[in-house]
């Protein structure tokens, strides 16, 4: 993985000692909190309803064990014992006072770590599949592409006065896992006929109240041109983007308003001016960061075979974990471990210091030291031999940690909702926590089969539930949380907003009426390999209106 | 001089330091009076007559909007003194862009000024993105500017102006010059 | 009218806290300062931007509370919840006896 070379650490020093005076002076009241609110966003500091939060960038989603450890002995130090994995490969501490983010920002740094662009109107944290340099399906590693666009969009003398907030997803695999077409830009790295490196690239995706599927603007861009394209998208919406409503302000209005081949043509012009600029990327730059990302020497494991077939007859419950949360490893003898963080009732993404330092230590023994966070609000071990992988789920069990629920109808995605977040109109994690109850008895996960469920406490959709396959909206109406549902969503190379399916339901109803949905669902499905999405894209909204309304449905 | 006055008062800062500034501005070339240097609103400036502009004996820069075109400016650059970019509010980030065209892609030799709301954090921004001079009356940023505190980081991830290439680092990389 | 009461988060580490009948900006609603005609909310108001400005809080807001059962009760979710902290069990626990797994 990636590492500090001295210009990184120098630079991210520097605005650790910036801050650090930023924050001296808003204590002593030489700076008024209209000033320093800038400030402190740019630090990825926000004021939630019971303390400030500081969310911490994980960039594209890699950790090592030493990083992990650091993250869990802040969340002990400094915070209450626990920190939230977010839907962007950050993590986010709830508590902390303000007079103590510049040490936690000082020991970050010590562990090549900072939460700069965690917030702001600039180039967030850019994310990537959680399987990148593992999994069996991918074409090319996509982080040292992210890398690339992390150092070159650090604090950018031209766009850090955006719009608004702008995301970029890399995926090096066809089944997409970075949801790229629901960002402001999407890379799809693969390669041409001749081999050579490029992406896909898409624009003008996005959540939030106006719910957008990106276009595909380029199918080939060569790699070479990575930040000369990127920089010309950034420009012309810098330029034109809306800046008189901060509702219609994320590129996805700028490329529904203008048209996406009137779009495609700017960012085209813009292009061929800047593509022989000082942005070129030489191919020498490129293998140096991609040295970082060499995937790691895995020893040959065969045994491993052998002995997984036979620890899987033993225990039912391994059996299962495997089933579901391992996923096949380029390397025939290892697998993608995905660690739930969604214990059954539990909080989503929610993990304790102990629990991030007892992933540590499995890393470093049992995955090459690496660790990764998924938009999914889950970690996963991208290494691990088959041989291990029973030591490795007895350790897990050991603090909660070995759910067999990987991609299952318990393992739902949840934004903070009105618990903690100032913006939010809902509450989310209880939904879940009750959702993740009913549903919680492994046969009858197991029976549902796949199936994603996404919460969100406001239009904002930090949980992504406009692309969940059953998505969740939380709303207040008259002082009362009302929930409305949508169907059909989805985020991966398929990308799909749900449909409303209608009124919404109150705290009390939304469990039932979730039920209802999944009980449609199963008596109407081909058989267990129809999943949820699939017998919703033959049937319909229709069944499930009737199942949820009555025969006199309001769609009629 | 009170205290307030002189913190409100707008100054004209450059990578040298403060300095005197000879423009006004004016809504029209009439009612500059005989100022020998005046910044006009973009329409005014593109309805003076192509002789005018060429002929006289005064400075007339002009002033660009946010929202306004540089497109109308871009065959007119070797004969503009000045183009002053507003920043209405510190986070109206437009003018960086335009600010990059200029000087990066059309070689505007001229003045390239920053007015507005300019705040020590952005200073650093402006001067890369191509500002030679900065508009400033916030008392934090005249204060930070009159002491050479910068805020600037030892570093840069992007090329930028009155950056060099660090010999044999990354080329997107970027150190202070000189 | 309702009672209206001000509320606001801490400077220094941005608990929620609510302004005293004494004067004092506490941890609790309970004592809190009443407003219950326009000239007691200008109070408050010219109370909040004072704490404001003197960098005590942040965040200060006029919230609508009732008397309940000898109880200050916030009529918005959203302030009962900066009252009583999240509704869930957000404390980590100690490691479970059973594993998620087989407790289900």
């Amino acid at each position: 993985m990636y590492r500090y070379d001295e210009f990184d650490h120098a630079f991210v020093a520097a605005r650790v000692e910036q801050f650090k005076d930023q924050v001296q002076r808003r204590l002593s009241g030489e700076l008024t909190e209209d000033q320093f609110k800038p400030l402190r966003l740019m630090n990825g500091v926000y004021l939630q309803l019971h303390a400030y939060m500081l969310r911490v960038a994980v960039p594209y989603g890699t950790l090592s064990a030493k990083q992990m450890r650091k993250l869990g002995s802040i969340a002990r130090v400094y915070d209450r014992g626990y920190g939230h994995f977010t839907t962007r490969q950050n993590i986010q501490y709830n508590w902390p006072a303000l007079g103590d983010i510049p040490k936690i920002l000082d020991e970050l740094a010590e562990v090549e770590m900072h939460a700069m662009q965690t917030s702001g109107n600039c180039i967030r944290n850019v994310t990537a599949d959680h399987f990148a340099g593992a999994a069996a399906d991918e074409v090319a590693d996509p982080r040292p592409f992210a890398e690339i666009l992390r150092q070159w969009s650090s604090l950018h003398p031209e766009f850090s006065f955006l719009p608004r907030k702008f995301k970029i997803a890399v995926t090096g695999a066809e089944h997409d896992r970075a949801a790229i077409q629901t960002h402001d830009i999407g890379l799809h790295l693969k390669k041409n006929a001749a081999g050579e490196l490029g992406f896909g690239v898409y624009i003008g995706g996005g959540q939030g109240r106006t719910p957008m599927v990106a276009k595909n603007i380029r199918d080939f861009l060569p790699a070479e041109d990575l930040l000369s394209y990127t920089t010309a998208i950034v420009r012309v919406y810098n330029l034109h983007g809306r800046r008189d409503n901060k509702y219609k302000a994320r590129i996805k209005i700028l490329v529904h308003e203008t048209g996406t081949e009137e779009l495609t043509r700017q960012i085209e012009a813009e292009w061929r001016a800047l593509k022989e600029s000082d942005l070129k990327l030489p191919q020498g730059d490129i293998n140096a960061i991609d040295t970082y990302f060499r995937p790691p020497v895995l020893p040959e494991r065969p045994e491993g075979w052998g002995t997984l077939a036979v620890a899987k007859r033993a225990d039912a419950g391994f059996a299962a974990w495997v089933d579901q949360n391992v996923t096949p490893h380029r390397h025939p003898d290892y697998g993608v471990v995905t660690i739930s963080l969604k214990p059954i009732g539990g909080i989503p993404g929610d993990a304790s210091a102990e629990q991030m330092e007892l992933v540590a230590d499995i890393a470093e023994k049992f995955s090459q030291d690496e660790i990764r966070v998924s938009h999914e609000q889950n970690l996963v071990l991208p290494h691990v031999a088959l041989a291990d992988l029973r030591t490795v789920y007895d350790l897990l069990l050991t603090d909660g940690l070995a759910t067999a629920n990987a991609g299952l109808i318990t393992d739902i995605i949840a934004c903070p909702g009105l618990d903690y977040c100032a913006l939010a109109n809902a509450r989310s994690i209880p939904v879940a926590q009750r959702i993740s109850e009913r549903f919680g008895a492994p046969a009858r996960q197991s029976e549902i089969g796949d199936l994603k469920i996404k919460i969100s406490g406001c239009i904002n959709a930090c949980g992504h539930h406009h692309v969940g396959h059953i998505g969740i909206l939380g709303v207040e109406k008259k002082g009362e949380e009302l929930y409305q549902i949508t169907l059909g969503g989805s985020a991966d190379e398929i990308t799909t907003v749900g449909e409303i399916t209608g009124r919404g339901f109150s705290s009390e109803e939304v469990v039932d009426a979730i039920e209802k949905i999944v009980d449609t669902y199963l008596g109407l499905r081909t058989g267990r390999q129809e999943n949820f999405l699939a017998a919703y894209r033959r049937v319909g909204a229709a069944p499930f209106k009737e199942a949820l309304y009555g025969p006199v449905s309001r769609a009629a | 001089m009170s205290e307030t006055t002189e913190q409100n008062e707008k100054q004209l800062w450059g990578r040298e330091g403060f300095r005197n500034d000879p423009y006004i501005e004016a809504e029209s070339l009439d009612a500059a009076g005989d100022a020998p240097a005046v910044i006009l609103p973009l329409a005014a400036w593109l309805g003076l007559d192509d002789d005018i502009r060429r002929t006289s004996n005064r400075r007339i820069g002009v002033m660009v909007a946010p929202g306004e075109d540089i497109e109308p400016l871009l065959d007119k650059l070797d004969t503009i003194p000045l183009i002053a970019l507003q920043f209405p509010a510190f986070n109206d980030g437009r003018s960086y862009s335009k600010a990059e065209l200029l000087k990066g892609r059309h070689g505007f030799s001229g003045e390239l000024r920053a007015v507005g709301d300019v705040l020590i954090d952005q200073v650093v921004f402006m001067l890369r993105a191509g500002f030679d001079t900065l508009q400033v009356s916030n008392p934090i940023a005249l204060e930070r500017l009159n002491a050479s505190d910068l805020h600037d980081t030892p570093g840069y991830y992007q090329p930028g102006r009155g950056s060099a290439q660090t010999a044999g680092g990354y080329s997107w990389r970027r150190t202070p010059a000189g | 009218m309702t009672i209206k009461v001000l509320t606001a988060n801490r400077l220094t580490d941005g608990e929620a806290v609510w302004l005293g009948a004494d004067g004092e900006w506490r941890e609790t609603i309970e004592g809190a300062l009443l407003a219950r005609d326009a000239e007691a909310v200008a109070a408050l108001e010219s109370a909040g931007k004072a704490a404001l400005g003197a960098n005590l809080v942040v965040d200060v807001n006029l919230i609508d509370v009732e008397e309940r059962g000898g109880e200050l009760y916030p009529l918005r979710l959203r302030e009962r919840i900066r009252l009583s902290g999240p509704t869930i069990d957000f404390e980590p626990r100690k490691k479970p006896e059973n594993s998620a797994v087989s407790a289900a």
